[in-house]
């Protein structure tokens, strides 16, 4: 054993331990998948995969979900029934299956739970850390029911009721749609997730079913379950979030969203399609078309100019297809980060193309996102590259 | 122990581990080789520590003759058997049972506990050239014993690791926060800090103006590895750093989950790191540095600490200085976290560095010395690349 493979059964041992607080350990499922058959194309070798990074995971969810007076009922009755039902539905199955830790300890069913309407009306504007404090007190007299290590708090605030954070400001109107964290209610860690009044139902189910999947892989974001490694070789694909269903919203440009037993959801990723060279967040029915960088990364100072090389390839034969190139992060901020661009409009599988890009600006993060879409909306899909731009001192 | 070697970092008591490192650290050997192998015993009373004369009247002289039995100047029980061909799953054997046995010749039984790994660890006895296996003797009213093989506690020196304690954010002041980022408490307007270069630990004064800094339920909190003075000026020489809990975690910035539309957003640092050794120049993974450097770092160090790639020498009249670049060549991140050569984060706790001094962390830097003028401050080129705080006033590397 090396001593880096050492550190990480270090790691994973302590991780491990942490994860034996949460969830019921050793649970089966009520169901079987059959075993992934990677395949060797171009595509499946370079999209990224989930892997376990040791955290605690839930095993059988069980969705509390938590509404304000004053809410409207019929909305409220469907985003409790959404709750109840969602995580064993076979959107649910199909975005699980691939989270085990071992053979017979993966993420299971749902189980439903008690809903819970809160007595007291919400404020016009609410912080997060505000909605965690309500939370420990209501579980502290009882309010929330008989919450259990698989219990996940979902909390809709109502129409009117603004969510502030000091990462993203106001949510809603295109910055983050929910967030998922951990709170203390006396010495048990419970993940809860808050989603605000960003739009109707399809628009409250959807950024639900993000936060219900992602809070269930990683019900605490300090010690990460079912997750991209942050960097590395997939780092343009975690951009936007290391958990399972952040790259989704880069690569499908947010158009990620599919029914699942009359609910809107969005479609996560999946590592039986990446290892299959499909689609990783999209019906496998539609062809899937890359363009594939030689490289996932790179560096430029403000100024400088790159040739990165590309070549076209899908998960079935296809004819030519359309292809562009864009600046994520400046399509998103409106502050161009770089500008690019393809020798190509159209491509063949097998066929190369050459993607520029000059650096314009360093973002605050230090690194943008740039890439290329492949296909025709809405069905084109983006292959991102993460790109550190230096300002030259 | 004798000192020739200059990488060996066996930390692990397999076979493997040690016929890799021992091959890493020694020439190769014509013929096949042999391992010696020390076992140093850290005697254990429930009083005052045994006297090694004390021990010493007690050994066998045939188990004597064999194990060589010394003492180290801080009274530890070294032994210290002949070289042989297979290593250390024999001599560990033999220490849980032929020296049990040696050591066992006094009556009547003794009483035996567990030892505290921890407090071995931090006993650790030499890092350089030879594996060490350590174990308890435990002594009580005179009767020395090694109790049976489970009371053998072998420092496996696993690499130590600080995690984080999550901190939510009610309100930032400056940048740098991002997900993971490390933090140091304000405690009536000083910080822990640390100097750059001596590691020598102290409180700053910090105030608003001093630098980054955040505001949470828990309290107030500064950005670690900012560059700071003793009275609080921005950019002093000394950095901002985090005090190590009882549990061996620093607070740091909670990262949260978010539907966030796809948006790109910044980088999430490693939950983990690694808690590298001040002014070595070997890592604790065992594993070299792979930092890529896209600038030429200086040094007295030849041949390079991580095999990094020599670009040039140079005599300046008085030393050799080498200039190193690429894969391995240097660290000094203010987030002790190594680049690829796209400048992306590695991912790992692995490819994240930490240094303590004092109880404080701070990131880790393996780079040649800095000094402070000119300012904002420069290289000492004629200086080894060692671990070593952050210096963020300086670039070194990247």
């Amino acid at each position: 054993m090396t001593g880096l493979s050492r550190l990480s059964a270090v790691v994973l041992l302590l991780a491990t331990l942490a994860a034996c607080d949460s969830g019921t350990a050793g649970t089966d499922r009520a169901w079987r998948t059959p075993p992934v058959e990677p395949a060797e194309s171009l595509i499946a070798q370079r999209l990224p995969r989930t892997t376990y990074l040791g955290g605690p995971f839930l095993r059988h969810p069980q969705v509390v979900t938590v509404t304000f007076a004053g809410d409207a009922p019929g909305l409220v009755d469907r985003l409790e029934q959404f709750g109840a039902t969602i995580t064993h539905s076979t959107w649910w199955r199909a975005a699980v299956d691939q989270f085990c830790r071992t053979a017979d300890d993966c993420v299971g069913d749902g189980v439903p739970a008690q809903p819970v309407r809160l007595s007291a009306a919400a404020p016009t504007a609410i912080r997060d850390v505000d909605v965690a404090d309500l939370l420990r007190r209501e579980a502290e007299v009882g309010r929330l029911g008989d919450l259990g290590l698989d219990s996940l708090l979902l909390v809709y605030l109502p129409a009117g009721t603004a969510l502030t954070e000091v990462t993203v400001g106001v949510y809603c109107d295109g910055r983050a749609r929910a967030l998922h964290r951990s709170l203390l209610i006396g010495s048990q860690p419970m993940p809860y997730a808050v989603v605000p009044r960003c739009g109707e139902e399809a628009e409250l189910t959807a950024t639900a079913s993000h936060e219900i999947l992602e809070a269930t892989t990683n019900p605490d974001p300090s010690r990460r379950g079912f997750a991209f490694e942050s960097g590395g070789a997939g780092a343009g694909f975690t951009a936007a979030g290391v958990e399972p269903v952040d790259p989704c919203g880069l690569v499908t440009l947010d158009r990620h969203r599919t029914v699942a037993d009359g609910f809107t959801v969005q479609r996560p990723w999946s590592d039986r399609a990446a290892a299959g060279g499909h689609n990783p967040c999209g019906p496998t029915d539609i062809p899937y078309l890359a363009l594939v960088p030689e490289r996932a990364a790179l560096q430029l100072d403000v100024g400088q100019t790159a040739n990165i090389a590309l070549t076209a390839a899908a998960d079935r034969p296809v004819a030519p297809w359309p292809v562009r190139a864009v600046d994520v992060t400046g399509l998103r901020s409106s502050t161009p980060c770089a500008d690019v661009a393809l020798d190509r409009t159209a491509v063949a599988a097998g066929e190369t193309a050459t993607l520029t890009i000059t650096a314009r600006a360093q973002p605050p993060s230090g690194r943008c996102v740039v890439g290329t879409l492949s296909g025709s909306a809405p069905d084109d899909t983006l292959w991102p590259l993460a790109l550190t731009v230096e300002v030259h001192r | 122990m004798s000192g020739r070697a200059r990488r060996a970092t066996v930390t692990d008591m397999n076979i493997p581990d040690l016929r890799t490192a021992v091959h890493r650290a020694f020439a190769p050997a014509a013929r096949p080789g042999r391992v010696g192998v020390e076992i140093e015993l850290i005697p254990v009373a429930d009083g005052a520590r045994p006297e090694p004369a004390r021990l010493a009247a007690v050994l066998d002289p045939g188990f004597a003759a064999e194990a060589r039995p010394t003492f180290e100047p801080g009274g530890q029980l070294e032994l210290s058997p002949a070289p042989r061909p297979v290593a250390i799953e024999t001599s560990r054997r033999e220490a849980s049972s032929r020296y049990e046995r040696d050591l066992s010749v006094t009556k009547p039984a003794v009483l035996a506990r567990p030892v505290n790994q921890a407090t071995v660890a931090r006993t650790r006895l030499s890092r350089r050239n030879a594996a060490v296996l350590a174990a308890a003797v435990i002594l009580s009213q005179g009767v020395l014993s090694l109790a049976d093989a489970a009371t053998w506690k072998p420092v496996t020196a696993q690499p130590r690791v600080s995690w984080t304690a999550p901190v939510v954010p009610t309100a930032l002041h400056g940048s740098g926060f991002l997900a993971n980022a490390r933090l140091g408490r304000i405690t009536e307007g000083t910080v822990p800090c640390v100097h750059a270069e001596t590691a020598a630990t102290a409180r700053c004064v910090f105030t608003p103006g001093s630098g980054s800094w955040l505001e949470s339920a828990q309290g107030d909190f500064a950005r670690v590895a900012q560059p700071i003075s003793l009275d609080g000026r921005p950019g002093g020489e000394y950095v901002v750093a985090s005090e190590v809990s009882a549990e061996g975690t620093v607070p740091a910035v909670a990262p949260t989950g978010h539907d966030a539309e796809g948006v790109p957003a910044g980088n999430e640092l490693a939950q983990a790191c690694v808690v590298e050794t001040m002014t070595s120049s070997t890592n604790v993974t065992g594993q070299r540095l792979v930092n890529y450097a896209t600038r030429e770092v200086p040094t007295s160090s030849y041949p390079h600490p991580d095999d990094a790639h020599l670009m040039r020498e140079y005599w300046d009249g008085t030393h050799w200085i080498y200039y190193y670049s690429g894969e391995g060549a240097a660290l000094n991140d203010v987030n002790g976290t190594e680049r690829d050569a796209a400048g992306v984060y590695l991912p790992g706790s692995a490819h994240c560095h930490v240094v303590w001094s004092n109880g404080y962390e701070v990131s880790g830097a393996k780079r040649p010395n800095t000094k402070a003028w000119p300012a904002p401050g420069v290289v000492v080129p004629w200086t080894a690349i060692v671990w070593r705080p952050v210096n963020p006033d300086v670039a070194i590397g990247n």
